[in-house]
């Protein structure tokens, strides 16, 4: 009965409140299920298909009115739990004025104050809460005041031009908003501090300032109590507010500009807020302090006693005050002295020049060197003490200035240790666990052991054991034909999975019962690939055999020829490791294991691969000679192979050779690095090796380009200036001369009636990057294995990484980030020796200014690595540093700051090689004076305090009288050029 | 992951007030399993209430942290435990997102109080507690109170705080495992005051996802980028930035590594006050997840003799396995992984600095902690489906084909060896802990 009167109230837009007015409570209960179903028809939408000259278009609408929805939307409020209620999410109807005014005073549900505080609709303003509370129906929680409030001061017109307006008298409406509601504002976290901005008020100005203004105002017309605000807005400092908030509250006790007797007075509550988080709030309280500091009520023993955390902060100018703080403390109280000289010279551990001074001067003025407790104290810093502070602290320092320096060791390299040997794998167990975890990259050089350790495994498996390779085959398949990333993996592990592939299906023909199950499981996944139209094409491919398989990109064309190899003994069975199969980690072949496997190839007849041949002849560690290595040569049969490695272990000259297979000659050549032997292979070649040394002209200069802005009254883009990136580029990288040049030389060759020049082959033809498959250049986890693969001459591979991801200092994206930090892991395990070509020491020096924090500490580990080694040659690096900020690759600061923190005060051996670098840098730099220069000039001098004797060299000198004329730099220049 | 709530019940809510010129630090109590205690466990003087008001804070920061989680989630906060009881007073609480544990061991010395009974209890740690706290200075006095020592010694006495906050089991597993950590781990060095903050400021800045390794250059030590042999391992170094308040105050901090560098422990030494500081392997792993305590879960213990444990065991008392061994006749072998057990059962912390485990019986169900461990229960479920096959069975030599999804596993258990061929096997080569397909055969051939 009741539901059909409420149905026909609804459908015909009746008077409804009646009808709910007199509702037992049971009569609600009851209607609740009809109430469900009818509000869901009510509330549906109904399709609208029309049609328009482009097809049908379908639209939605609601299939009721508004006035039946509100209808059904009261009879749900009057009659629900509040279970119900908020499922049905109209809690912004039952603060409405209609709802006020029609509904509320007859009827206020038991939830309703649990569903306002919990949901805290949009429609509900503070004034309109106050109305709900002062009749009795909402007991409103702290948190939707905290919500409400800070707009009950803003008033909106209601017209179609929305006006806003400040309007602070809303506040003295009620007396419970001054007296309870505003204090909790400090309590908890609210947006008091913001979204004013946006309102565009109509008589105020001053943004977000104005819930600032408007308490100042409260507490100088006294209605709000000064002395509650200001004890209250310092606790905030306690509450955990994030960032801006406590700024702005302390924005607040700013403006309320405290007497220095309220200062005195809330020393207790401005002590406390020290221990906050965020640096305004401590500066703040510190700038309070420096205005007590020296009267007699201020409590300058819990000052000292909290000073430690302050002396501590990252923030200079926290440091600083309390140093300002301390003196004024010991100025004052004369008996402090000792104190306060203690405390300061945790200062001493910063490195700013500035603090280090001041906290010096400090214990100077006030503290006697006869005192033991200081002295002690000072000489715990002493390594850390700059020249200035060290001359001021003179008296304290307890050891004598001038140590007998220790003649620095070179340390010993060894390249083949027993900690860095890979273990041979020989048993079916072993081989076949090493093969699970290939696709893992779990080591650098386990995709590379997987190619001699399939054709091993191969004539170790029968049809009993080879079901153990099952679990392993299906990984290997269903990441080959995975189509989402692994970010632990690069392309290189796929490439694996592709031949692990290949060997399963090999397996499969030899033991088809065996391999029965996984050959069934293999035939439903491809069956469900083929289902995915969507995959078809990529599917297909993907299942090809590794010879046929499209490459992803050219430079993976190298270990696919591996692989092939590999196959290849595979098929034949036979168990030979390729020659380029690490065995010292990451990527060493000890020089006899390699003779070995050479004469293993000859033994059982089997052609050695030429890339194989190549890279292996690269992973020879230089230094790693004896002579039983010669008799080992000896026995090696094809002569060409055989002069190579003599030429490699500086047996033989190349003079002395008639060259007819360059291919074989390459590797060595490039890996001595010899200046004579390169020149004069040169000459054999129709091809220049500028590829393949990864040597390129450069330059870093500003380059213009046109910055487009979208014009509205044109309708178009249009250029409207020019901005100016800095940017490193390869000029020569693109190879636009290499064609006329080996044009030019085959035309010289042909009248010279030399003998014909050829073109090499080496697996550096395929070393060139072009995004065929992937979005990002250089694979993330492929970059150091590429890396790897011609460890003595690793400026190749970095030149393409310069030219694709080191334009600018700043990372265009992660993977190129990623590629910079993998790189440097490996350049620091592969740098052991100081002739690496120019293109190596580029990478490091753009390592070294890049935007990475990480990327720059591994720079400098490698820097601290080859210094200690004697491996780097500081005077290039240097060189290219300035050259690199001449054009002003990096902002200056990054680099100061990273001499600071990682690489000044390393060891005395490595001040003078910083020197060095320092030294060199400054002659490359620009004339004018990049920003930030002084601090790189503090450095220097005070690494020319260290070494006098080293003078600053030539072109430096001479940079740095240009500078001279600079004023912020004329005092330091001055000393410097008169150490 | 099944989600529990716990229903945090206080009579009243932690205060820290100021009455006749000492501070009084009332912390509310509440333990969900043993509520018939006595009211207040310990009431007392504490020696260093400026360094353990920190400590506090950065123990209630810890808590309130999470290195992976939604700030909605974080809003759902747990409580810190506290243990009192043969004169030592613990503080422990854990991140929310199981990643960072820290402890506060107020040791003999570091309180002059009455420990009027002993036992662990949650305490209701709320933020204008946590404000309060800040104000403490160096010269106050401190009373701290566990529980109400009298009815009505708190103005709100009477009235009931309660909240409820969904308790993921891997935030208790995550509490227990972590005493299995610290018992794996080894001191590796102390530094200085100067050298602690010198090694905080290489932290870099921002979250980082590379691995530092503490390092040792000329008299200074610190965090690099750059693996080194033998070098401290910390995944998620910006976790460690929770300590900085405390490292001007501290007078020596130690560094415990685990073993296989899985955890690193921090210990900052106050006077007679520790800050027990411990961070999992990298910021998204969880100690929870890790599986290192569970080839000593396989055996399985007579309830009585846990029972038995539980019984004449007191809080803080050190555990003394010899002594378990020797009352029980247990094989002495089988006493460490008692040890391993009852810690995962949260029965006993571990004291680093002691080199030994504690009890002190976590104020949690018991039949939440057992039913933990989702990799020991598929190794379970294997058995029961009967899914594992010895092949071979000699000596020290185990061979065996264990049923996964589609596929048979092999699994070798040789000596100290294990392998399988499963993805999380071949993933992690063990350092996690074994997977449920050699925890399966283990557990079958019974050898743990």
């Amino acid at each position: 009965m009741l539901e059909q009167e409420i149905e026909a109230v609804v459908l015909n837009e009746g008077d409804i409140i009646p009808v709910l007015k007199k509702l037992t409570p049971k009569d609600k209960k009851a209607l609740v299920p009809f109430l469900k179903k009818f509000r869901a028809t009510i509330f549906a939408h109904k399709e609208i298909k029309e049609k328009t000259k482009w097809g049908t278009s379908v639209s939605y609408e609601p299939s009721h009115t508004d006035k039946q929805r509100d209808l059904i939307a009261k009879a749900c409020f009057v009659c629900f739990s509040k279970t119900d209620f908020k499922r049905i999410m109209l809690t912004n109807d039952c603060v409405s004025d209609d709802y006020i005014t029609n509904i509320l005073p007859w009827y206020v549900p038991k939830w309703y104050s649990a569903v306002i505080n919990e949901d805290s609709p949009w429609r509900l303003t503070y004034e309109t809460l106050m109305t709900l509370y002062t009749n009795g129906w909402l007991q409103p929680s702290p948190s939707l005041l905290i919500a409400r409030l800070p707009y009950a001061i803003i008033e909106q017109t209601q017209d179609f031009n929305h006006k806003s307006f400040y309007k602070p008298e809303a506040l003295h409406v009620y007396k419970e908003t001054l007296e309870e509601h505003i204090w909790l504002l400090f309590e908890e976290e609210s947006n008091i501090n913001n979204n004013y901005d946006y309102l565009h008020l109509e008589n105020y100005k001053n943004g977000n300032h104005i819930w600032i203004d408007t308490i100042v105002n409260l507490c100088n017309s006294q209605k709000l109590d000064r002395e509650r605000v200001l004890t209250t807005t310092i606790y905030t400092a306690t509450k955990g507010f994030n960032k801006n908030l406590s700024g702005w509250f302390y924005d607040l006790l700013l403006q309320l500009n405290p007497t220095k007797d309220e200062i005195l007075s809330l020393q207790n509550e401005l002590t406390t807020a020290l221990g906050c988080p965020h640096t305004k709030v401590i500066n703040t309280v510190l700038k309070f302090y420096k205005l007590v500091a020296n009267h007699k009520q201020f409590n300058y023993s819990v000052f000292i006693e909290n000073a430690s955390i302050l002396l501590n902060s990252e923030t200079k100018s926290v440091v600083n005050s309390t140093l300002m703080i301390l003196d004024k403390i010991a100025k004052t109280h004369k008996e402090t002295g000792v104190t306060v000289s203690i405390k300061a010279t945790e200062a001493l551990l910063n490195l700013d020049e500035n603090i280090q001074v001041r906290a010096a001067k400090l214990i100077a003025n006030y503290a006697n060197p006869a005192n033991q407790e200081v002295t002690n104290e000072v000489s715990m810093y002493t390594d850390n003490l700059l020249h200035a502070a060290k001359e001021l602290l003179q008296a304290y320092l307890t050891l004598p200035e001038v140590v007998e320096e220790t003649p620095f060791e070179v340390e010993d390299i060894k390249l083949l240790t027993e900690a860095n040997q890979i273990p041979e794998l020989e048993t079916v167990d072993d081989l076949l666990f090493f093969i699970s975890q290939v696709i893992d990259n779990n080591e650098v050089y386990h995709t590379d052991l997987l190619l001699s350790y399939l054709p091993k495994l191969n004539l170790l498996l029968h049809k009993e054991n080879v079901t153990k390779l099952e679990p392993v085959f299906n990984r290997a398949f269903d990441l080959s034909m995975n189509l989402e990333g692994n970010s632990q993996i690069g392309h290189l592990e796929i490439e694996a999975a592709s031949y692990i592939n290949d060997f399963a299906e090999i397996l499969i023909h030899k033991f088809p019962g065996a391999l029965a199950d996984y050959r069934k499981s293999k035939a439903q996944k491809i069956k469900k690939l083929k289902e995915n139209s969507y995959f078809a094409d990529y599917y297909k491919t993907r299942l090809l055999p590794i010879e046929q398989r499209p490459i992803a990109d050219y430079i993976y064309q190298t270990y696919r020829s591996l692989c092939i190899d590999s196959k290849t003994l595979l098929k034949k069975g036979l168990a030979l490791t390729l020659l380029s199969a690490p065995t010292h980690a990451p990527c060493w072949i000890a020089p006899k294991t390699l003779l070995n496997r050479i004469l293993a190839y000859e033994a059982t007849n089997h052609t050695i691969s030429l890339y194989d041949f190549q890279i292996a002849i690269g992973r020879l560690p230089l230094h790693e000679f004896d002579t039983e290595l010669i008799k080992l040569i000896e026995k090696i049969q094809d002569v060409a192979i055989r002069e190579v490695l003599q030429y490699h272990f500086n047996q033989l000259s190349i003079e002395q050779v008639k060259i007819t297979r360059p291919e074989l000659w390459i590797q060595s050549v490039l890996s001595k690095n010899n200046a004579d032997d390169l020149t004069y292979f040169q000459e054999l070649l129709a091809n220049p090796l500028q590829k393949e040394t990864g040597t390129y002209k450069w330059e870093c200069k500003p380059t213009a380009y046109p910055y487009k802005e979208y014009d509205y009254s044109l309708g178009k883009l249009v250029q409207t200036k020019t901005i100016y990136k800095k940017m490193l580029v390869l000029t020569d990288f693109e190879g636009g001369e290499k064609d006329q040049q080996s044009i030019i030389t085959s035309i010289k060759g042909i009248f010279s009636k030399k003998k014909r020049k050829v073109n090499v082959s080496s697996f550096y033809n395929y070393s060139y990057f072009k995004k065929q498959e992937y979005t990002t250049t250089i694979q993330p986890h492929d970059d150091i294995k590429f890396l790897l693969l011609s460890p003595n001459n690793p400026g190749m591979f970095l030149s393409h990484v310069i030219h694709n991801n080191l334009k600018e200092s700043t990372f265009y994206d992660e993977s190129s980030k990623k590629n910079m930090i993998n790189l440097l892991k490996g350049l620091h395990e592969l740098w052991y020796r100081k002739d690496f070509n120019e293109t190596t020491y580029l990478f490091l020096a753009t390592a070294l200014l890049c935007s990475d924090k990480v990327a720059r500490e591994l720079a400098a580990e490698v820097w601290i690595k080859t210094t200690a080694e004697n491996n780097l040659n500081n005077i290039i690096l240097g060189t290219l540093l300035g050259k690199l900020q001449w054009g002003e690759y990096a902002p200056m600061k990054r680099f100061t700051d990273l001499l600071t923190a990682s690489l000044f005060n390393v060891s005395a051996h490595h001040n003078k090689g910083l020197f060095e670098v320092l030294n060199h840098m400054v002659a490359t730099m620009n004339d004018t004076p990049p920003r930030g220069i002084k601090k790189l000039l503090d450095i220097l001098l005070e690494l020319h305090y260290m070494f006098p004797e080293v003078p600053i060299s030539d072109p430096s000198k001479e940079k740095l009288l240009v500078w001279k004329t600079s004023k912020t730099l004329d005092t330091i220049i001055t000393k410097l050029v008169a150490v | 992951m099944a989600t529990d709530t716990l229903h945090y019940k206080y009579t009243a809510q932690s205060s820290l007030e100021k009455k006749q010129g000492q501070e009084n630090l009332l912390l509310s109590k509440f333990n969900e399993v043993d509520k018939g205690s006595s009211p207040c466990f310990f009431w007392g003087k504490l020696n260093n209430p400026y360094e353990l008001s920190r400590c506090l804070i950065t123990l209630s920061n810890t808590v309130q942290s999470s290195f992976n989680l939604s700030p909605f989630q974080l809003a759902l906060l747990k409580d810190p435990i506290v243990t009192a009881g043969n004169n030592q007073i613990r503080f422990e609480g854990f991140s929310h997102c199981a990643g960072v544990y820290a402890r506060v061991d107020v040791l003999e010395n570091g309180q002059e109080g009455e420990f009027i009974e002993n036992g662990t209890t949650n305490v209701d740690f709320n933020t204008p507690l946590i404000s309060e706290l800040g104000k403490i200075k160096k010269n106050d006095d401190l009373i701290l109170s566990v529980g109400q020592k009298e009815v009505g010694f708190h103005k709100d006495g009477g009235s009931f705080i309660e909240r409820k906050v969904p308790l993921p089991t891997k935030w208790i597993k995550g509490l227990t495992t972590v005493q299995h950590y610290f018992s794996e781990s080894d001191y590796a060095l102390t530094l200085n005051r100067i050298q602690a903050i010198q090694l905080f400021k290489t932290i870099p800045a921002g979250k980082v996802k590379t691995d530092y390794f503490l390092i040792k250059r000329g008299a200074k030590f610190l965090f690099s980028p750059l693996k080194s042999n033998d070098a401290v391992c910390i995944g998620g170094i910006h976790r460690l930035k929770l300590l900085q308040p405390l490292l001007p105050l501290l007078n020596e901090l130690k560094i415990y590594p685990h073993k296989d560098m899985q955890a690193v422990t921090f210990i900052l030494c106050f006077d007679e006050l520790n800050f027990v500081f411990s961070v999992s392997r990298d910021s998204w792993r969880g100690f929870s997840g890790e599986g290192a305590a569970l080839e000593s879960l396989l055996d399985d213990l007579p309830d009585t003799l846990i029972q038995a444990f539980d019984n004449y065991s007191y809080t803080n008392q050190e555990f003394n396995p010899s002594l378990v061994a020797f009352e029980k006749g247990i094989h002495i072998e089988k006493i460490e992984k008692l040890a391993t057990k009852l810690a995962a059962m949260g029965l006993l912390g571990y004291d680093l600095a002691k080199n030994g485990f504690f009890y002190r019986r976590l104020p949690f169900k018991l039949d939440r902690i057992l039913a933990l461990n989702p990799r020991l229960k598929d190794a379970e479920k294997l058995l029961v489906e009967d899914k594992v096959t010895i092949t071979l069975k000699n000596d020290d030599n185990i061979e065996a084909m264990v049923e996964g999804s589609g596929v048979q596993h092999y699994v070798i258990v040789k000596g100290d060896i294990q392998k399988c061929t499963c993805t999380w096997f071949s993933k992690n080569q063990g350092e996690r802990g074994a997977c449920k397909h050699i925890l399966a055969v283990k557990k079958k051939v019974q050898i743990y």
